[in-house]
Parts: structure tokens; sequence; C-alpha cells
């Protein structure tokens, strides 16, 4: 239809990977040659200065703890390597379970703003209702109530509740973990700003063709605004995936524990493993450096969606 | 953003439709709301609620104090402490993030081959979380087996220098988005105004103070704001670190309200929990104040 | 004025009038525990409904909540299960909170409005003021009276420990674990430096003496080693028979005022500072899970005395002797690392353990470790099985046994007197370590059995962070101790107006 194929042809939020004009004198090739070399040597040891402490993770994730704890347990470089300390690590540690039951927590998490701000942006951009603005002040307001701020009372709401109590079971804690963060003004923002760059005449089309509003939303709405949209949900998955306020004041069972709470409950537990922490840390890290690496621009794109005028 | 007419397109205009058209956008708004209401509204109501009245030390009864105890917790020693440590924390990581930002960003926005891969190290410490972080500083400046634990302006002992250490943890992990941000903010320079500069013979470091700063100040405003209302936010990391040591030294407000999340302290809990919230809006919108007179909008 | 939300509101309701009538068989409570007493009022033989449980139908199930991990909690569940496998009315769940007193009493505290708490819970010794007023808690005393043959077994509980756990006659826990503070010192060390390795320090001013020989000559670089814990330097007071809190200890009327900058308070602060200041104090910070302070006694460390709880010795004698398992010493500091590491690491150390030297004379002080308490919000049969499970535990024999391999000290003398454990102490290198702590615990003064604080929580963090000043900070002693005292004045104030 002819709707959907203009849909296609139309990525309004694109990324301008600009990069900065050449300067316009003329530039014998040596000294090109030799700025250009100064410059990679400048970034590599910026590089070197960002990756050092990973460096050092690593390196006291792979070494051997018994032997590392006799030298003193400082040490700049790998003690008796082993490749598989990692998976020992994983196996000691019980690694595998809180990384699994974050990545569940973490999908609800995603999943339910996406849908709760689909819809909301849906109605800011697309429709017309009694107290409009008010209602989008609300949401705007909702920023200035993080979960830090309202942790004490949050927590006694789930008290009162009986979710978070000493023997917290699976199911409370998941709700415990995931209701709160439901819904994000951050969502409605990002959605809605990329909904509301839906050409006109593609609206007017679509009425002309009488689409309903979920058909609308299906077809139109969303696909235009897919790069967006993309990168809304993997800013969330960011921020969802590494809490750490929230489960540790809402998870009372360590069966519970997510993995950002595994690595406070792994730290300091074993002298003599001391690979675990560490090891632990790796672990926690991989999915998100997994998606930073696959939707880098998604990812960018979300992250400095305030940050840059026009 | 004008009153758009909705995509189903009928005859009329009349009071039906519009009925439906805002019945039906009550309805999608429902669910945000519905969270909205209970985990962020409802939350600061019992904030209020909870800093007007005193528990009973067994949390079976409350009675009603008014505002004494928000103002002596406000007043007090423990949030003024707290405050404090906040406050130290922020002039350790704000400032040194935006420049290392802004280095970085510099850095990598250029013609070169492999840039995208030095773009991609330098934002990799997005992936970090405030947990991993503070681990991964472990090896660091913990006084056991940090490689640094014997550099006196890092040591856990004193309440400064531990503070300083946490530091570390956060501008590292910060490094990644004020990255990204900053570098953003260089690729929306125009073209234009850097090729006119450059035929002007500006050279590079005037460049930068008469041309690049300005144009992308609306972006490191921006950044000052993320990384205050961070520092403001600011717990986890002092909490796998120094565990709020020495002597309470490096617990800020947030670290100190977890602990006054029993029923008897929830009196205390939620006045500081109020005291963080309007100084984190009052913080965010003097710097966009203060700071917008000086940021240099369009041209 | 009740709490505002509906379905709390209702319960409360239903629960106010079911503890009313509760507390007009126990006395006055509501606002009046400070006038007459700090107690809760009389306790009642009606109030302890012991053999209610077998009359009901089925199996009672209790809860009993702790924090102990490693031997201990194996010591515990072992206890239960055996409990378990004698009789078929009663069936005792185990359950963990935690592995510190911290984490116990807060999971405790929060269960309290909601009234959603153990059958039986072991708080650390300090909560006693507090259980008293949280009004959840079955006194003992009303038990021992509609219990005679209860009474009896316990007749014979060392003078001191029944002083420390009673309020105006009542007494509140069944049941105790009693812990002290001892020197661990080297043997070695000692003798290569000229002090005999058998007569320890036993007050302030010989401590000093021996860091300071041990020092000089080049045994230790800091000899002395200590958690900044406020336990030490409570001990060295309240041993010097000094109050700490005003109402006669907190034990005639609730506390309001506190008195640690006094002429004990003092000095054990100057001690602290003045060790530090002389390089003869290793001074190791006072959070949870810190092992630091037991590896500075190993070889490679720098320390040849330690200053620590009594509760250690077998997991100390289980390092010296290579037979540890991770979890032992996990419940001294949250830690754990093997028992091959360990015994690498420990070498050939040869630890001497004396009584914890005093600012005049050793071993005195008030009693620790924990303490067992029936909560009365439970049905009748739940708080019967409670008492009998209780019983159970105060026998004799299974008093030995948690003795011998839960490493507390037997509060009862005919425990003590038990031919298996009497030989234990006597052939044993690890036993005759434990007969030493005991000592320590008969020579406590029934009539001064320690302070009675109702925030006890925030006492130890505000002294603890007035202690960690002066030894980390070089902060002045004197002025640590009265900030403390003030911030603490202000806590005891407030505990008061809000026990209403």
């Amino acid at each position: 239809m002819a709707i959907e194929s203009a849909v296609t042809h139309t990525d309004p939020m694109a990324p301008d990977r600009k990069l900065p004009p050449e300067a316009a004198s003329p530039e014998r090739s040596h000294r090109s040659a030799l700025r250009k070399a100064g410059w990679y040597v400048l970034l590599s040891a910026l590089s070197l200065v960002v990756l050092f402490p990973l460096y050092m993770t690593i390196v006291r994730a792979i070494s051997n703890p018994s032997k590392a704890l006799l030298t003193g347990g400082a040490h700049l470089t790998p003690i008796d390597a082993e490749w598989d300390s990692f998976t020992r690590a994983f196996n000691e540690g019980n690694l595998g379970r809180p990384l699994l039951w974050s990545l569940a927590v973490t999908l609800v998490i995603v999943g339910g703003q996406l849908l709760t701000s689909l819809f909301a942006a849906y109605a800011f951009a697309f429709l017309d209702f009694p107290f409009k603005r008010v209602l989008f002040g609300v949401v705007v307001a909702t920023l200035l109530l993080p979960i830090e701020v309202t942790l004490v009372t949050n927590v006694e709401t789930f008290q009162d509740w009986g979710w978070i109590q000493p023997n917290q079971n699976g199911g409370q804690a998941f709700g415990a973990l995931t209701l709160p963060f439901l819904a994000t003004a951050i969502g409605i923002f990002l959605i809605r700003q990329g909904f509301l760059s839906v050409p006109r005449d593609l609206r007017d089309a679509a009425a002309l063709d009488g689409y309903g509003h979920l058909r609308f939303l299906w077809r139109v709405a969303i696909p235009v605004s897919r790069p967006i949209i993309a990168s809304f949900v993997l800013i969330s998955f960011l921020g969802a995936y590494n809490q750490y306020v929230w489960p540790s004041a809402s998870v009372r069972t360590q069966m519970y524990n997510t993995i950002q709470l595994t690595l406070r409950a792994v730290t300091g537990q074993r002298l003599d493993q001391l690979n675990i922490p560490f090891a632990a840390a790796i672990v926690a890290s991989i999915p998100v450096l997994v998606l930073l690496i696959a939707f880098q621009r998604h990812l960018v794109r979300g992250l400095t969606a305030g940050a840059v005028k026009g | 953003m004008t009153a758009v007419a909705g995509p189903t397109a009928t005859a009329g205009r009349g009071s039906g439709r519009r009925v439906r058209e805002a019945i039906a956008a009550y309805l999608l708004l429902a669910p945000s709301f519905v969270v909205f209401a209970l985990f962020f509204f409802w939350p600061l109501w019992g904030l209020i609620h909870n800093a007007l009245h005193q528990k009973n030390i067994q949390g079976t009864a409350e009675k009603w104090v008014g505002s004494k105890q928000l103002v002596d917790t406000l007043t007090g020693e423990e949030f003024r402490q707290g405050l404090g440590v906040n406050v130290k924390f922020l002039v350790l990581t704000v400032p040194i993030g935006v420049v290392l930002g802004v280095l970085l960003a510099m850095s990598a926005h250029r013609r070169l081959r492999g840039i995208k891969i030095f773009q991609t190290i330098f934002s990799s410490t997005v992936a970090s979380s405030v947990a991993v972080s503070a681990v991964v500083f472990l090896t660091i400046v913990n006084p056991e087996i940090g490689i640094f634990r014997d550099v006196g302006w890092l040591s856990f002992d004193r309440p400064f220098s531990a503070l300083t250490a946490v530091s570390l943890s956060s501008i590292w992990r910060n490094l990644g988005l004020t990255f990204v941000i900053v570098l953003a903010g260089l690729q929306a320079v125009p073209d234009e105004v850097v090729e006119a500069s450059l035929l002007d013979g500006y050279g590079p470091v005037r460049r930068f103070f008469r041309i690049t700063i300005p144009l992308i100040s609306p972006t490191l405003l921006f950044l000052a704001v993320v990384l205050t209302v961070d520092a403001f936010q600011a717990y986890a990391q002092m909490e796998l670190l120094t565990g709020g040591g020495p002597a309470g030294g490096t617990e800020t407000i947030l670290f100190k309200i977890t602990r006054l999340l029993q029923p008897k302290d929830v009196g205390e809990g939620s006045s500081m929990a109020l005291g963080l919230f309007v100084i984190t809006g009052l913080v965010a919108a003097a710097q966009f104040g203060v700071l917008n007179r000086r940021v240099h909008y369009g041209d | 004025m009740t709490i505002g939300r509906p379905r709390l509101r209702r319960t409360l309701a239903v629960l106010s009038i079911g503890a009313l009538a509760l507390a007009g068989c126990g006395g006055d409570d509501n606002g009046n525990a400070g006038n007459d007493g700090s107690g809760g009022g009389k306790a009642n033989a009606a109030d302890c409904p012991v053999d209610a449980f077998k009359d009901a139908n089925g199996v009672t199930t209790i809860k009993v909540w702790h924090s102990y991990v490693g031997s201990v909690r194996n010591t515990l569940e072992k206890i239960a299960n055996q409990y378990n496998a004698s009789q078929d009315k009663v069936k005792v769940e185990v359950e963990a909170q935690g592995n510190s007193y911290d984490a116990l009493r807060r999971n405790f505290e929060a269960g309290i409005p909601n009234r959603q708490l153990p059958a039986i819970t072991i708080a650390e010794d300090t909560n006693t003021q507090f259980m008293i007023d949280s009004r959840v808690v079955l006194p003992a005393t009303s038990c021992l009276e509609a219990d005679p043959k209860a009474a009896e077994q316990v007749k014979d509980i060392l003078p001191a420990i029944r002083a420390a756990y009673t309020v105006d006659g009542v007494q509140y826990p069944a049941s105790m674990n009693a812990s002290t503070i001892v020197l661990y010192y080297n043997r070695k060390h000692f003798a290569a430096a000229g002090l005999d390795p058998d007569k320890p320090p036993t007050t302030l001013k010989e401590l000093r003496e021996a860091a300071e020989k041990l020092k000089a000559s080049g045994q230790s670089e800091k000899p002395l080693v200590m958690k900044m814990d406020p336990w030490f330097l409570e001990q060295w007071i309240t041993g010097d028979g000094q109050e700490m809190v005003n109402n006669d200890n907190g034990r005639s009327g609730l506390a309001t005022k506190a008195t640690i900058d006094n002429e004990a308070g003092r000095t054990a602060m100057d001690f602290i500072a003045s060790m530090k200041k002389d390089g003869l104090l290793n001074a190791v910070p006072g959070t949870e899970g810190q092992i630091n302070h037991y590896l500075a006694m190993l070889p490679s460390g720098s320390s040849s005395m330690l200053l620590e709880t009594s509760a250690a010795i077998t997991t100390i004698n289980g390092v010296l002797t290579g037979n540890i398992n991770p979890e032992d010493l996990g419940q001294q500091a949250g830690t754990e690392i093997s028992g091959d590491a360990l015994k690498a690491l420990a070498g050939d150390l040869d630890i001497g353990v004396g009584l914890n030297p005093g600012i005049t004379a050793p071993g005195k002080g008030q009693v620790g470790g924990g303490a067992w308490y029936i909560t009365n919000t439970g049905s009748k049969e739940v708080q019967s099985a409670a008492w009998d499970f209780v019983k159970y535990f105060n026998s004799t024999p299974v008093q030995v046994l948690w003795t011998m391999e839960g490493s507390y000290l037997p509060i009862l003398e005919s425990a003590k007197d038990d031919p298996t454990l009497q030989k234990d102490w006597t052939t044993t290198k690890k036993g005759g370590w434990l007969a030493t702590a005991y000592e320590g615990i008969t020579t406590l003064d029934p009539e001064f059995p320690g302070p009675l604080i109702g925030p006890y929580d925030k006492f130890r963090d505000l002294f603890r962070k007035g202690i960690e000043t002066v030894a980390l900070q070089d902060g002045a002693p004197e002025q640590s101790l009265k900030q403390a005292q003030d911030a603490i004045t202000k806590q005891l104030e407030e505990y008061k107006d809000n026990n209403f």
C-alpha cells in the first residue's frame, strides 16, 4: 500500500555522523603524517587510561586466587592465569542465576515501559483532549521524583502489601522489582518526539483511508519512529539492568538478588577466592557491552536525546 | 504543536467524536498514569505525611509533630554531614567529568582511519553500572588489594581521601556518557561556522575557545546538570567501596536514607528524602538558570 | 493517631484489642515504661501457657530466628533436629536472618508493626531494653512462675548473667548465649621480647608495657591489633564500675543522658589515642565483615596481641590446627577462606589466651553474646511450644553440646561441671582457652551488670564514630568522647519521647 511504502522511506531521526571539515590550508604530506601520528599516539594513550581499570579487573578475574592472596593481593599482572577460572568463578559464585533473574526483570521492565510509553506518546502526539497540557505537565513532574527520592515510602507501600518482608518469595520479589518502573517520562518524551515527526501528508493519507488509532499506531507511527524507539529500548534496558538502589532496598532474600546485588554479596566474601567478585563484574557487564557494540548508533542517539539542539 | 485532528477522519466534528477521542486518549494514558500515581505521587504524599509524623519505636502508632521533625532533621548534624559529602563529591566529579569528556570528544572528533574504534573504546564505560565500576575500582583503591593502596590522597583512613577514591570510580564510569554527549554536541556544530573560522585564520586554540566551546555550551550545560544530579544521588559506589566510612565520612544523603527505612526511622528518612528532592531540583534549576545566560543558543 | 491505611487500620484495631487484653494481665505500658523502672511491668504466670501445645490437634510449628553462621549455625540446627526427632507435637524451624545481629534486629523490627514475628528470636545482648519496650516479648519470668520444674532447671544460672537480663525483678529472655572478650597473644613473640608467655598483661598499663617491649625487640611493628568497636571500651568502662548512662545505667528508669565522658571513658579513649600515636596500635575500622585484625596476627602480619570475642576460640583453634571449615571463619568475619590456605599462612603460631585486660583489673565488664526471646504475638499453642523448646535447649546435655560445638560459654553451672566438658577444658588447648574465658564471666559483678539502653544501635554507631575519629584521624580524645556523649544523649531523649 502506498502508505506503507512511504513509511519505509522516511527516517527523520537518522543520526548525523558528521566529521569536521578539513583545514583549508594546504599541508605538506610529511607534516600531515606527523600530525596524524601524534593524534594516534594521543588517542592510544587515552584509550589505555580508559581501559586500564577494565584490564585490572580481567587480570584479577583470571589470576589464581590462593597464590594471589599469598603475594599480598595487589598485582599488576596475572598470577598463574587460568582461562577456566572464569567458568569456575561463575560456578562457585553462582553467577548464572542472578544473571538470568536480572535479564528477566529487565525485559519485563523494558516491555512495560515500551507499551505504556507508546500508548501515552500516541495520545500526546495525535490526540486532542481536555487537560492535555496539564497532564503533560504531570509527566514532566515525574522527572523530579526518581526512585532515589521516593525510596522510603515506596518501600513502605510494598511492606504494606506484604511483598517486602523477611520471607519474601520469588513472585513478591519480582513484583517489587518491576512494578514501580513500568512507566517512564523519558519514554513518553522520546517516542512522542518520534511520533511528532510523522509527516503531515502521511497522517492525512491515513485519515482519508480510514485508519483507526491502533492501525495507525502499528502501521505508520511505529515504523516511522523505529530508530528513536530502538534508542529508547536500549537506554531503558541500560537503566533497568544497571539499577542498584531500588533492588538493594526491595529484595530481602538472597535468592532473588539481581546481578548488581550479587556484586555486593560476593565482594569481601571469600578471601582466598578474590577472583570471584571480579569475574562477577565482568559477567555483569557482558549483556550491556554486547548491546553497546551491536547497537552503538541507537544507544548514542538515546543518550544524547536531550543534549543537542536541532 | 497544534491540535491535530486524529487520523480517523469523519465528516463531522461533532462533540461525540471529541468525546470519543478524549476517552481514547485517557485510556491510552491510563497505564502510565496508574504507575505514576502509585509509585511517584502517592509516595511523595507519603513522604510529606511521614515527615510530619513521628512513629513510636515499635512502629505501631504515630503522632503528629508538625514541621518540627522536618526542620530538625534538615538542620541536624546527620543531614548536614551527608549534604557536605554530596557537595564535596560533586566538586570532585563534575568539573573533571566535563573536562575529560571534552578532552576525549575533541580528540576523537576528527578524520582518521580507525577513529570509530577509538570512539567505541571511549564510550565503552557506558556499559558499566555503578556497582560494576565500584568493584572494578577495588583493584585500584582498596586498602588491601588495590594497586594504589599506598597513595596518600586515596587513603580510606580519612574521609576526604576516601571520597576522592570513590570519585575516581564515578569519574571513570561517567567517561563513556560524557564522551558520547560532548561528541554529539561537536558533531552538531555547523560546518559553515568552522569553515569560516578557518578562513579567518583562527588557530586551533582560538578556535576552541571562541568558537567550539560557545557552540557546544548547551551540550555542556546538559552534561553538567546530568552529572550534578548523579552526584546528589550517589550511594552504591560508597556502599561497595568504603561502606560509608571512615566514621561515616563518605555517607551521602541517600546512603543515610537507606539506613533509615525501619518503621521507627521513616519520619527522619522521609524528611531527608524531601530535602534531597528540593535540593536536587533547586540545583538543577539554578545551574540551568545561571549557565543559561552564558550559553550560546543558535547564532 | 493510628496509621492511615485502611487495611492496616483494621488489622491494628483487632490487634490492639487483643494487646490490651494481654496488657491488662501484664501490667502497664503505653508510655509509662519510664516511670516506675525501665521494665514493662510485672510478669504474670497466667500469660505463659505452658502446656497449651500438648492439647492442640496436630503439630505446632514454631520458627526460631537467628543470625549465626558456620559451626554455631550448624550446632543450632543440629539441636533443633534432635528436638524434632524426640517428640511429635512441636516442629522447630530454624531460620537465618542475615549474617549479623544487626540484620536480625532490622528484620525483627520490621516485623513488629504487622506482627510478622517468629516464636523465638535470638537477639544481641544489647537489645534487652528495646525488646522490653517492643511489648511483643513474653517475659521468661512468667513462664518460670507457671512452670516450677523449669525454674529448677535454671536455678544455677550464673548470677551475673541473670542480673544482666533481669529488670525490676523480671527476667525477659528465656535463655542466653554468653561470650566475653579475651586477649589472644603470640607466645613466641612474648618469649623473644623478654615477657613471660604464661603471664599475659592484666591491665591497660601492662598491655602498653608489653606492647612497648614487643615493638622495641622488633617482634612486631604494631603489637596490639583491635577492631575499633565500642564493645571493647564499654567493657573497660563497665569493668571499672562506671555508668554509661544515667538513671542507674538505665536500670531504674529509661536512660535520658549518656555519661560515657567519665573517668573510665577518658582513660579508655586516651589509651587508644596514645597507643595509636606511639605506633603501638593497629587500629582496624569497625565495619562489619572485617577480618584484617585476624590477619595481622599471622606471621606475615604486624601484630602480636589481639583483643576479640571468646566466641572466636574454636575458629582460631581450627585455623591453627588446619581443621577449619571456611564457614567457621565466616562466622567471625563474614569472610571465608579455605583451611589449607589459612594453614599455610598460619605457619607455626603459638597462641595464648588471657583475660581481657581492664583499666584496673582483668576480665571485668558486662556479659556479651545473645539472648533468646519468646514473642507474645503467636497463639497460645505457639508460645507454649516455644517455651518447651527453650526448656530443651536449657537442659544440661544440650548446653554441653552448645558449648563444645558452638563455642559459647556455659551459663549453667551444671553444664560447666559436666565431665565431658571438663575433660575437654583440662586436656585440650582450645578447652583451656575456653576455661580462661569462662573464668572471665564468673568474675563479673552481679551488682553491676552493665547498662540498659534502648537505642543501643545508635549508641554503638555514634560511639564507634567517635572512636574511629580518634584512632584513624588523630582526633582529640576528650572532644570526640564529649561529642559522642552529646549525640547519644539526644538519641536517648528521642527514644524516650517516642516510646508512646
